[in-house]
């Protein structure tokens, strides 16, 4: 199988030239998690001279310092060097699905003008980390050929219903929200035509800054004008979920404040709360994790697939 | 479909020790019963 991998170039342009910005930012993010500039060199496949001439030369792009350097404490981001690496990841959080979608799209057209591709399935589902983990996994394994597109949940289980996938993925809440899921999806799911493969579980709550400035405990926080939201978009899993906790604690979107902004992913929802732009969003435990910020567990969900099979 | 060797791939990797180990590392996933198959039968039954 040839795979295909898409990712956004950066190109920073001033009065003179036009520069690629992309070597700088993997080189930046690799400062930031060793703390040292000769590993971030070696990481990155540069020598420790050339690593500090590129640094050198952004900095005078910019006109202000991308790293510091500390006698016998190794180096650091500056401010501004610490703001590209984070506007990266967001670029990053909020295009990664679509891009994702659009290579497996190229590679599909390719493996069919191409000779002894094996044959695939296609499975639609909504982004997460486990099934990004998947598509990794699948990406290392020559003889699998499947076709994975992110969508919502709802529009899995149309496409399923389309016969337009093999296979769909839903995600369910435990406690008491989980019964009314349920009887909504027996509309969706004939017996006689479906079955259902266990996934994963995973942890969803609010995202706040490190140590919790505003002393968010749980959704009821929401109400204070003062605390900035960013939401999921319309349709999403997770947006449709957070509506449901919404009502079950009696709680009226028109009072969170930001509650119309929103984010495509839940990573992208964390680098929101991380860059500063709101002060809190709904989304899984590993977002919160990846762009260091504390989390306060709401609920619990079960991911699952749906196969069109004969049980 | 469930028996189509792609489904059956996928099955395996994700009841698969290295599956489990690197979904395990995320934090706030757990991969109790992934791969396992339920009718929808069954599944009805134990939730609602």
């Amino acid at each position: 199988m040839v795979r295909i991998n898409i990712e956004a170039a950066w190109h920073f342009t001033n009065e003179t030239s036009p520069h690629s910005m992309r070597v700088m930012l993997s080189f930046l993010r690799e400062i930031k998690l060793s703390g040292t500039l000769a590993t971030a060199a070696e990481h990155t496949g540069m020598s420790y001279r050339h690593a500090w001439n590129l640094i050198d030369q952004w900095s005078a792009f910019f006109g202000e310092p991308l790293v510091e350097r500390q006698r016998g404490k190794g180096s650091q981001l500056t401010p501004l060097g610490n703001k590209l690496v984070w506007a990266e990841q967001h670029l990053k959080a909020r295009l990664g699905p679509q891009l994702h979608n659009i290579a497996q799209e190229l590679e599909m057209e390719l493996a069919n003008l191409l000779p002894d591709v094996p044959p695939s399935i296609r499975i639609h589902a909504s982004h997460g980390f486990a099934i990004s983990k998947l598509s990794e996994f699948l990406a290392q394994n020559p003889d699998s050929n499947i076709d994975l597109r992110y969508m919502t949940n709802q529009a899995s289980l149309d496409s399923l219903r389309a016969q337009e996938c093999e296979l769909a993925a839903i995600h369910l809440p435990h406690g008491e929200l989980r019964k009314r899921a349920v009887a909504a999806l027996k509309k969706w799911l004939d017996p006689s035509v479906y079955c259902v493969i266990g996934f994963v579980t995973r942890e969803m709550g609010l995202f706040v800054r490190r140590g919790n400035p505003f002393d968010i405990t749980g959704l009821g926080a929401l109400r204070d004008p003062k605390i900035t939201f960013v939401n999921r978009d319309v349709g999403s899993g997770t947006r449709a979920l957070f509506e449901q906790l919404l009502a079950q604690n009696k709680i009226d979107s028109g009072e969170i404040t930001g509650y119309q902004n929103v984010e495509l992913t839940h990573a992208a929802v964390a680098a929101h709360v991380a860059r500063g732009m709101a002060d809190t969003g709904f989304g899984v435990e590993a977002a919160a994790v990846e762009f260091d910020l504390d989390f306060v567990h709401i609920i619990t969900e079960d991911y699952f697939f749906i196969c069109r099979a004969i049980c | 479909m469930l028996n189509a060797k792609p489904v059956e791939r996928l099955r395996e990797i994700i009841s698969g020790t290295d599956y489990r180990r690197a979904v395990g590392s995320l934090p706030g996933y757990a991969v109790a019963d992934a791969g396992s198959v339920k009718t929808v039968q069954k599944f009805f039954r134990e939730n609602s």
